[in-house]
């Protein structure tokens, strides 16, 4: 059972450059990945091809296969970009006005998952004035409320500060207890390394390591992918385990 | 957008075609000023734009009027001559039907202006749009161009924090206006660059927002005509005939 | 030195700073920090000259003389998102815009930057084309071509995978005069900055050497919207008096003999 699967994906620059090399991959229901790769490493266009909204552009090519078995959602770097309103509200519902779904379910259903996200409050206010970590959250909740069944996240947590990473973070949080699955593109993994179920190492458009976050610490490390500090220790001592045997036979324990 | 009286987008389109085109249509200075004069008082009674706002997004037009004044007064000379200087085979004249057609197209300026800026004031950019598709617009042309309406701030923005990035860098925008332009030539590139970004991020954004094949489209918001809208088509149709009949 | 006297600033209506006053001693790296909002750009802004305080001096003093804000400043600002500066054709194009500016000899201060932060290899480039890091090292260059006694850098690690962190630091380090950083990032600033001053609601909370201002048990950064770096944490986590430089030296700790 997958909700996404690509084969093959390329998506080159005419003139030639490669941006993302044969890359395959699939996503399975309530599963959340990280595509973890550097800056330059191409997951934004990976994101938004395999979300399919790279639109007929003329300067790039998309070759490959891309089976959707379900509706995507996506969130832009730049979640400021995303919002087409001047009012939160009548922001969040315009994917849903756009489906043609009743106004006042549209109402119920907005203030549903306002509540859920812990976002109330934002519901009345002007998309001017809002922090970074509030547009990101009104942002995602027009998405949210088109139900999808795969959301994209691309670098939801690089540009804030650490108040709005958590409520981002919470907002994540929500959303696997709710069993949604999501693709999350990220270069700092902090706080989304211990949530996720598998990472996707993507450099320079070829994926060049795939599994658990456990087993792929020393691969992101080495791909320059920012890790929390805890992770950098043990992958030391794992380092220094493998290359020395020790007399005592054991480490000091906490 | 709703304090004072709201009124449906249709009449307020209708009132401000309306005297648009009776300032259009007048000739004479004075009632080009009692025109705008009327549709001021129109404005603070109906509360539904602050004054002051008003006032503040007719300051660009403030800005060109100078400058019209000055060109229009030596191009439509005609009549008494007040000062003359010669320039070859012509003369560059102050004359007082110089003066007098100049202001009457500053005044028609204001207006056009003020009106268009009360409407775009009062009206949410839904309900513009569900207004135009009302008049048969189809809702996407509505939105996009509600959606440009946004441009200008957005690139305004844009632009500010380029030129801080290069001001930073030692650009000097001292002195006079003529060094300052040159001065901005650099901010170009960057500003061209930004808005073709924006144009490509929208077309993304719009994809992904459900914005293609769009049937049948709700809004949450909604317009209606009520009493007031009434008395609104009625002074439209009024300004137009006064300024045709009199 | 850096002196604010009694600055007032408001941004749209909206008060950022009331009597402010702050000193800041030349030649450091010198993180402003606070969550996003709370005024760390702006006063970059206010240092670098570009914007006025509504009342209150502002005064940049470089060696001997004072500078005035109003002449072509010794304060170089590199913006929070490169692309808004970069406008040239060629990357020397671009560096050379600050020194052309000042009326220094433009090819000697250019080649000297881009050796400075090893770049010379993007000489010819065009500064679009780059790589994110690549751009705020060219973002970075085209400040320091200008020699500026102070720079000031606003988020420049926004985007940056670590070993381009790493590098930006290990620059800044070289580079010998007084730099400024604005950023919420902790972690780099633990790493490589000198003096941190912690901004709140329009005061400076706390201001110190980095050691002391996040290693203060007793100061909640987390309520000031900021996270605890790395090591820090891990060193109270485990009952550490002092955080490990590095995590090799924590491995270290975990496996030998400190406790």
């Amino acid at each position: 059972m997958t909700v996404i699967a690509a084969s093959g994906l390329s998506v080159e620059r005419d003139g030639g450059d490669p941006l993302v090399q044969d890359v395959s991959f699939s996503v399975s229901p309530g599963e959340m990945v990280l595509l973890a790769g550097p800056s330059g490493s191409g997951k934004t266009l990976l994101g938004k091809a395999v979300s399919g909204i790279l639109g007929p552009r003329s300067t790039l090519s998309v070759t490959g296969e891309i089976r959707r078995y379900g509706t995507v959602g996506y969130l832009f770097q730049n979640p400021r970009t995303q919002l087409v309103r001047r009012g939160v509200r009548q922001d969040i519902a315009f994917g849903l006005e756009n489906v043609g779904m009743a106004p006042a379910a549209i109402e119920k259903r907005l203030e549903a998952w306002a509540e859920r996200v812990d976002a109330t409050h934002l519901l009345d206010r002007g998309i001017d004035n809002l922090s970074r970590g509030e547009t990101a959250v009104v942002a995602l909740l027009g998405t949210l409320v088109t139900e999808p069944d795969l959301l994209v996240l691309d670098e939801p947590l690089a540009p804030l500060d650490e108040r709005n990473r958590q409520f981002v973070l919470d907002v994540v949080d929500e959303l696997r207890d709710r069993d949604a699955t999501l693709l999350v593109a990220e270069h700092d993994s902090r706080g989304l390394l211990e949530r996720a179920d598998r990472v996707l190492l993507l450099e320079n458009g070829q994926i060049t390591a795939s599994g658990a976050p456990g087993a792929l610490r020393s691969d992101l490390r080495e791909a320059g992918i920012r890790l929390p500090f805890e992770t950098l220790v043990g992958l030391e001592r794992a380092r220094t385990d493998e290359s020395a045997s020790r007399p005592d036979g054991g480490d000091r324990q906490q | 957008m709703s304090r004072g009286v709201t009124f449906d987008p249709r009449a307020k389109l209708a009132l401000v075609v309306s005297v648009v085109g009776a300032a259009l249509a007048t000739v004479s200075v004075q009632r080009a000023s009692l025109l705008f004069g009327l549709f001021a008082v129109f404005v603070v009674l109906t509360g539904s734009l602050p004054v002051r706002a008003w006032t503040r997004s007719l300051a660009p037009v403030a800005y060109l009027l100078p400058i019209l004044l000055v060109l229009n007064t030596i191009f439509y000379a005609g009549g008494q001559v007040y000062w003359s200087v010669p320039l070859g085979p012509v003369a560059l004249s102050v004359t007082a039907g110089g003066i007098q057609t100049a202001v009457l197209i500053a005044i028609r300026l204001l207006v056009i202006a003020g009106a268009a800026a009360w409407f775009a004031g009062t009206t949410s950019a839904e309900a513009f749009e569900l207004g135009l598709v009302s008049l048969r617009v189809p809702w996407s042309f509505a939105f996009l161009l509600s959606l440009t309406l946004r441009l200008v701030p957005e690139m305004r923005r844009r632009f500010a924090v380029i030129e801080d990035a290069q001001r930073s860098r030692g650009l000097d925008l001292s002195g006079g206006p003529i060094s300052r332009v040159r001065a901005r030539i650099p901010m170009l590139l960057p500003f061209f660059v930004a808005v073709i970004r924006y144009g490509y991020e929208l077309s993304e954004v719009l994809t992904a927002r459900g914005f293609e094949d769009i049937d049948d489209r709700t809004s949450l918001v909604s317009i209606g005509h009520g009493p007031a809208d009434f008395a609104v088509y009625l002074l439209a149709v009024v300004v137009l005939v006064v300024s045709i009949v009199a | 030195m850096i002196r604010l006297e009694a600055v007032t600033f408001a941004y749209d209506g909206e008060p950022v700073y009331e009597g402010l006053d702050l000193e800041i001693p030349t030649g450091d790296i010198v993180a402003f920090m606070g969550p996003n909002g709370s005024g760390k750009t702006t006063l970059l802004k206010l240092i670098a000259g570009l914007v006025e305080p509504d009342s209150g001096t502002v005064t940049v003093e470089t060696g001997a003389q004072t500078d005035e804000s109003t002449e072509s400043p010794a304060v170089g600002l590199a913006p929070e998102n490169p692309d808004d500066g970069l406008f040239a054709a060629t990357v020397r194009e671009e560096v050379a815009f600050f020194p052309r500016n000042r009326g220094l000899p433009v090819d000697e201060h250019v080649d000297r930057a881009l050796e400075r932060l090893q770049i010379e290899t993007l000489v010819d480039r065009t500064p679009q084309t780059l790589s994110q890091g690549e751009k705020r090292l060219v973002s970075l260059a085209s400040v320091l071509s200008g020699d500026p006694d102070v720079i000031g850098l606003d988020e420049p690690t926004s985007g940056l995978d670590t070993p381009a962190r790493d590098r930006l630091g290990e620059h800044l380090a070289a580079l010998d005069r007084t730099i400024l950083v604005a950023t919420h990032d902790t972690d780099f600033v633990w790493e490589h900055a000198e003096t941190a001053l912690v901004l709140e609601a329009g005061t400076v909370h706390r201001q110190g050497p980095v050691e002391a201002v996040l290693g203060d048990a007793d100061l909640d950064v987390e309520s000031l919207g900021l996270r605890v770096p790395g090591p820090v944490r891990w060193a109270r986590e485990h009952d550490f008096e002092t955080p490990p430089a590095s995590a090799t030296e924590a491995a270290e700790w975990l496996g030998g003999g400190k406790q």
